[in-house]
C-alpha cells in the first residue's frame, strides 16, 4: 500500500477508457457542431448593421 | 443514501471524504474543472466525462443517485446507466471535489469505470493530500459488490496499468482489468486494514502503562 500512495503522490491520477474517451470527443464535436455561432456577438463587439440607401 | 465514506491523509491526520453520486448541477461544477486547471488530463476528462453524462441524462441513460440506478434497474433488468460520483470533504470545501469517477452499469449488470480522475495539486494546511485515487477505487469496488455485481472492468493504458497494478496487487495489467467479486472484497478488505493500521501508528496513545 504504500507502494501505492507513494505513486500517487508522484503521478496525476487521469485514467480515461481508450473507447470512452473518443466517445466523449465525438459528443463533444457534436456539441460544437450543434451550438449557434455566436462568436461574433460577444466581447463588445458591435452587431453588423445593413446601410440602407435613400 | 448514506454517502459512501473513505478516508484520506491529510497534514499527518485522517480525514474523511465522502463519495456520491453527482447531481446535475454538480456534473456542471465538475465541468469547470478544466478551467481551474487547464492543461491537465484531470480537467479534460473532468470536462468530457460531464459532456458524456450529460448525453447520456438526455438520452434517459443516466442516474444521480444510488435509489435512482436501483430503480432504473428494477424497471429493465438490462438497463445500460451511466453515473458520474464525486468525492468531496467539508475540511476542503475550497476544492468542491477532490476527485471522480465516471461509471457505467451494463446491461448484464457489471460496473464499466470509464474515467478516473483526481483533481491535480490538492493540498491541505500547505501538505499534499494523499491516497484519494485508491480510496475512490476501493469505495466503486465495495459498491459493486454490495450492488451485488459479479464483475468490474475498465480499460487500462500505459499510464493507469501501474496504478491498477498496485491496487489490485496483481502483474501484468495490460490493456484491460477484470475483477470478479472476491477481488473486489480483497481490495476493499486490504485497503480498510492498510487504513486501520495506519490510523493506529498515528493515534495518539491515551495511556502509557
Amino acid at each position: 500500500m504504500d507502494d501505492l500512495l507513494e505513486y500517487e503522490r508522484t503521478h496525476e491520477i487521469a485514467f480515461a477508457s481508450p473507447r470512452a474517451l473518443l466517445e466523449a470527443r465525438m459528443i463533444e464535436a457534436m456539441d460544437k457542431a450543434r451550438r449557434p455561432h455566436r462568436r461574433a456577438h460577444r466581447n463588445g463587439v458591435a452587431h453588423r448593421r445593413k446601410t440602407v440607401g435613400r | 443514501m448514506r454517502p459512501i465514506i473513505f478516508h484520506v491523509e491529510a497534514a499527518g491526520e485522517f480525514r474523511p471524504v465522502e463519495f456520491t453520486f453527482a447531481s446535475e448541477s454538480e456534473v456542471r461544477r465538475v465541468r469547470s474543472w478544466r478551467k481551474m486547471t487547464p492543461a491537465t488530463d484531470a480537467g479534460e476528462f473532468a470536462a468530457l466525462a460531464a459532456k458524456r453524462w450529460f448525453y447520456y441524462t438526455r438520452e434517459g441513460a443516466s442516474v444521480a443517485s444510488l435509489d435512482e440506478l436501483r430503480a432504473a434497474i428494477k424497471r429493465n433488468e438490462q438497463a445500460e446507466l451511466a453515473f458520474l460520483m464525486v468525492a468531496s470533504a467539508e475540511w476542503a470545501k475550497r476544492y468542491k471535489f477532490l476527485a471522480l469517477a465516471y461509471c457505467r452499469r451494463t446491461w448484464c449488470h457489471h460496473l464499466v469505470l470509464d474515467f478516473l480522475a483526481v483533481r491535480p495539486g490538492l493540498r491541505f494546511s500547505g501538505k499534499p493530500i494523499s491516497g484519494i485515487g485508491s480510496g475512490v477505487f476501493a469505495s466503486l469496488a465495495d459498491m459493486a459488490d454490495s450492488l451485488g455485481m459479479e464483475t468490474m472492468w475498465g480499460e487500462a493504458t500505459a499510464s493507469s496499468a501501474p496504478f491498477y497494478e498496485k491496487i489490485l496487487r496483481t502483474r501484468p495489467i495490460k490493456d484491460l482489468f477484470i475483477i470478479h467479486r472476491d477481488t473486489m472484497r480483497n481490495v476493499r478488505e486490504y485497503y480498510l486494514a492498510d487504513q486501520q493500521s495506519r490510523l493506529a501508528k498515528t493515534a495518539k496513545p491515551n495511556h502509557i502503562s
